[in-house]
């Protein structure tokens, strides 16, 4: 077989976790969980302040988040979204759309969730970065996406760092994670300084950390789509989101 | 330090000018502009193989299930220098298999079609337990395919960049991948990509290489797509020097600098780049290391090992010297990116080094030049007067001619062969770092210089003393003659 884990974004030798997920059969019923928790742990906090746009208060929409969790870890089918086709993140706001719009039918059924989830979410900490987020009038679409973008590329910056940790590289990690996007020319000087290195060798490092950020990208976007086809559209989604209507330009 | 790194403003991206996102978390990037990086670029790598990008998704597995009945094919699992890979269920025997095939619009091209075909025929030629299986191979009514062994595990790349690999690990991966490629090598086969992500190593532990994409089968009439002037192929920084500057030239010594560069990059966690440093000054690597990695990265193939057998004996040799265990003896890490400063002895040894090196390179110009004289005088004083000589023939001066000419031509010949391989390390030495296609690479080192210097000085004196013996054989040969 071939190549990249690197050079492109699909994984090698095994599925994705939303492919495993999707493709019912495909996988035996505690793989198909343990890769819904996984994906579920990394982006429940868009869903949560979703709920919270919706209105609600910081407790209910902690519980409402937690059951609706529950119920898609347990296998409802919460939704006519077909998991089979499209991506995760669609699916899970199609699916919690419906779990909102139905809630109130069952506002006296038995209360479900709590330990049921498999993965763990800080409501508390949810609470006080939801505080801080700008009120405006976006949608609680638009929020979601825009969100769960910053989820991504938060989550696979942290992935590079622990990537660098993990080769005692922290430090020139923190040093030039500045250099991540922007133009830094006129202060690599300075960083080559600080690093006790020179400044070619401070570029290359840059370089190589800039290409390593996007593999991590487009594998963790990769996790959340069907297919790598797809990867491209996902990703134009979400920085469609994290631009401001006015200065779209792609 | 800190404040240095932050954004200009901290609230606005110096780059795009929109807004950090601020929700407590406390960014030194732009979301939005790493996003639209991995949009713009289209992903460039520099570890992607440079030979194709194949355009347009990968087919799905379900499209591809009419094409290929017997199989059950699972997942898509990457992409190669030719072509895609799927993960597939052999149903009728009952295995699981690796699936690559040909995107439909380059089968359509004779060129691409016979480049898929010369990998599998690379493949099928070669049979090892450290070299992937090929099953089967042909061709769908719009694509050609082929089936082979599936690897259950890992690539190198990925197993570095999950866990540290000791240097006893990377010898024990290398000596397997040496043994693959000498086989491969016996065979005709040069694979000429080698490269971490074309390793990939079971769960087993067993090394497997993958991905003879650029394969060159050796004794086969060249085709002209394939090793054209302006085609380079290969992955820049695992390429060997004359991969770049004489792609018809490729042998299977080009493997063994791959080798090289994948040996430097495990151990040290970088590529051997621009003016590098040996792996030991790099990370705690046993200095033995040294010599073997550096020897491997020669610019000139005809220094580095000759063979992937002497590279595994090399590497054996030191793993059963104990370099097993771990942190290796060594000296200590330099800091992260630290710049070459030498030690005050290592000035005065560099120092001794540029003058060896001089003296070297002015004896070894003169002896150089000998040749030169010697071809004039050849003339002037051999087949000018030739008619003297053929009026002489069978007279004792003949003797004396004979015995000079090949004498002369002798040292013409050795001079002429060595000469042009002083010049060019001459060349380099006054050019500075050379940076070809963006592949800063420094091939002048000192004690090269001086060694060639040597091996001159020491071959122009046995070429005299030879000359003198053959001139002394043949007065006497003369002098029996005249007593006739």
């Amino acid at each position: 077989m071939t190549t990249p884990a690197s050079g492109t974004p699909e994984r090698r030798f095994r599925p994705t976790r939303w492919s495993l997920v999707a493709r019912a059969g495909s996988s035996n019923g505690e793989a198909r969980r343990q890769a819904l928790a996984e994906l579920c742990q990394a982006y429940w906090y868009p869903l949560y302040a979703f709920v919270r746009r919706r209105a609600h208060d910081e407790s209910s929409a902690a519980d409402l988040t937690q059951e609706f969790f529950a119920r898609l870890l347990e296998g409802d089918r919460l939704a006519d979204a077909d998991p089979a086709r499209g991506r995760f993140r669609s699916f899970l706001l199609v699916s919690l759309r419906s779990f909102l719009a139905n809630q109130s039918e069952r506002q006296g059924a038995k209360k479900r969730g709590g330990d049921r989830t498999t993965f763990s979410m800080d409501f508390d900490q949810a609470a006080t970065r939801f505080a801080q987020e700008p009120r405006d009038d976006e949608t609680p679409d638009r929020a979601l996406n825009r969100q769960w973008a910053l989820e991504l590329v938060d989550r696979s910056v942290a992935r590079l760092r622990g990537e660098y940790a993990g080769r005692g590289r922290l430090a020139t990690f923190q040093r030039l994670e500045g250099f991540l996007s922007g133009d830094g020319s006129d202060r690599y000087r300075r960083a080559a300084t600080d690093l006790g290195s020179s400044e070619s060798a401070v570029k290359v490092t840059v370089h190589r950390m800039r290409v390593r950020l996007q593999e991590i990208l487009r594998e963790e976007v990769l996790q959340t789509v069907e297919h790598p086809s797809s990867i491209e559209e996902e990703m134009r989604d979400l920085f469609a989101a994290l631009v401001p209507p006015h200065r779209k330009k792609l | 330090m800190e404040g240095d790194t932050r954004m200009t403003d901290p609230e606005f991206c110096a780059d795009c000018g929109a807004r950090i996102p601020d929700d407590g978390k406390s960014r030194r990037y732009c979301p939005g502009c790493l996003l639209r990086a991995g949009l713009d670029e289209n992903h460039s790598d520099p570890h992607e193989t440079a030979v194709l990008h194949t355009t347009g998704p990968s087919p799905s597995p379900e499209e591809l299930a009419a094409s290929f009945p017997s199989l059950e094919i699972l997942d898509h699992i990457g992409l190669g220098g030719m072509g895609w890979v799927y993960k597939a269920h052999q149903k009728d025997l009952q295995r699981t298999v690796a699936l690559k095939i040909l995107p439909a619009e380059l089968t359509q091209q004779e060129s691409f079609r016979e480049r898929f075909r010369r990998e599998a025929q690379a493949l099928a030629k070669l049979s090892h337990p450290h070299v992937v299986s090929l099953f089967e191979s042909g061709e769908t009514e719009d694509r050609a395919y082929f089936l082979m062994e599936y690897v259950d595990g890992k690539n190198l790349r990925e197993i570095q960049r999950e866990s540290a690999l000791t240097p006893a690990d990377v010898v024990a991966t290398l000596t397997q991948i040496c043994d693959a490629l000498d086989y491969a090598h016996s065979h005709g086969v040069v694979h000429r990509d080698i490269k971490p992500e074309n390793v990939l190593v079971d769960r087993q532990g067993s090394v497997k290489i993958a991905d003879f994409g650029l394969a060159r089968l050796l004794g086969t009439p060249g085709n002209p797509w394939m090793t054209g002037s302006h085609q380079v192929l290969g992955t820049p920084h695992y390429m060997a020097p004359e991969q770049w500057e004489r792609p018809r030239a490729v042998d299977h010594r080009a493997d063994i600098y791959g080798v090289g560069v994948m040996l430097y990059e495990l151990l040290t966690g970088e590529l051997p780049l621009g003016r590098f440093e040996p792996p030991s000054k790099r990370a705690p690597v046993d200095q033995r290391m040294d010599a073997l990695v550096l020897r491997c990265l020669e610019k000139e193939p005809e220094r580095r090992f000759q063979t992937a057998r002497d590279l595994k004996t090399a590497l054996e040799a030191l793993a059963s010297s104990g370099l097993r265990g771990t942190p290796l003896p060594g000296p200590a890490p330099s800091p992260p990116m630290a710049s070459p400063r030498p030690s005050r002895g290592g000035t005065w040894l560099l120092a001794a080094h540029w003058v060896f090196a001089m003296v070297g390179l002015l004896v070894a110009m003169l002896a150089g030049l000998v040749p030169v004289f010697l071809w004039v005088l050849l003339v002037l004083g051999v087949i000018l007067p030739a008619t003297g000589v053929i009026r002489s023939l069978g007279t004792p001066r003949a003797w004396s001619y004979f015995t000079l000419l090949l004498t002369w031509m002798l040292m013409a010949t050795l001079g002429l062969a060595l000469v042009p391989s002083l010049a060019t390390d001459l060349a380099e030495c006054l050019s500075g770092p050379e940076t070809s296609h963006g592949h800063a690479r420094i091939s002048f080192r000192p004690h090269e210089v001086r060694e060639t210097g040597m091996i001159l000085f020491t071959m122009t004196g046995v070429a005299w003393l030879g000359a003198l013996l053959l001139r002394k054989i043949g007065q006497r040969w003369q002098r029996r003659l005249s007593r006739r």
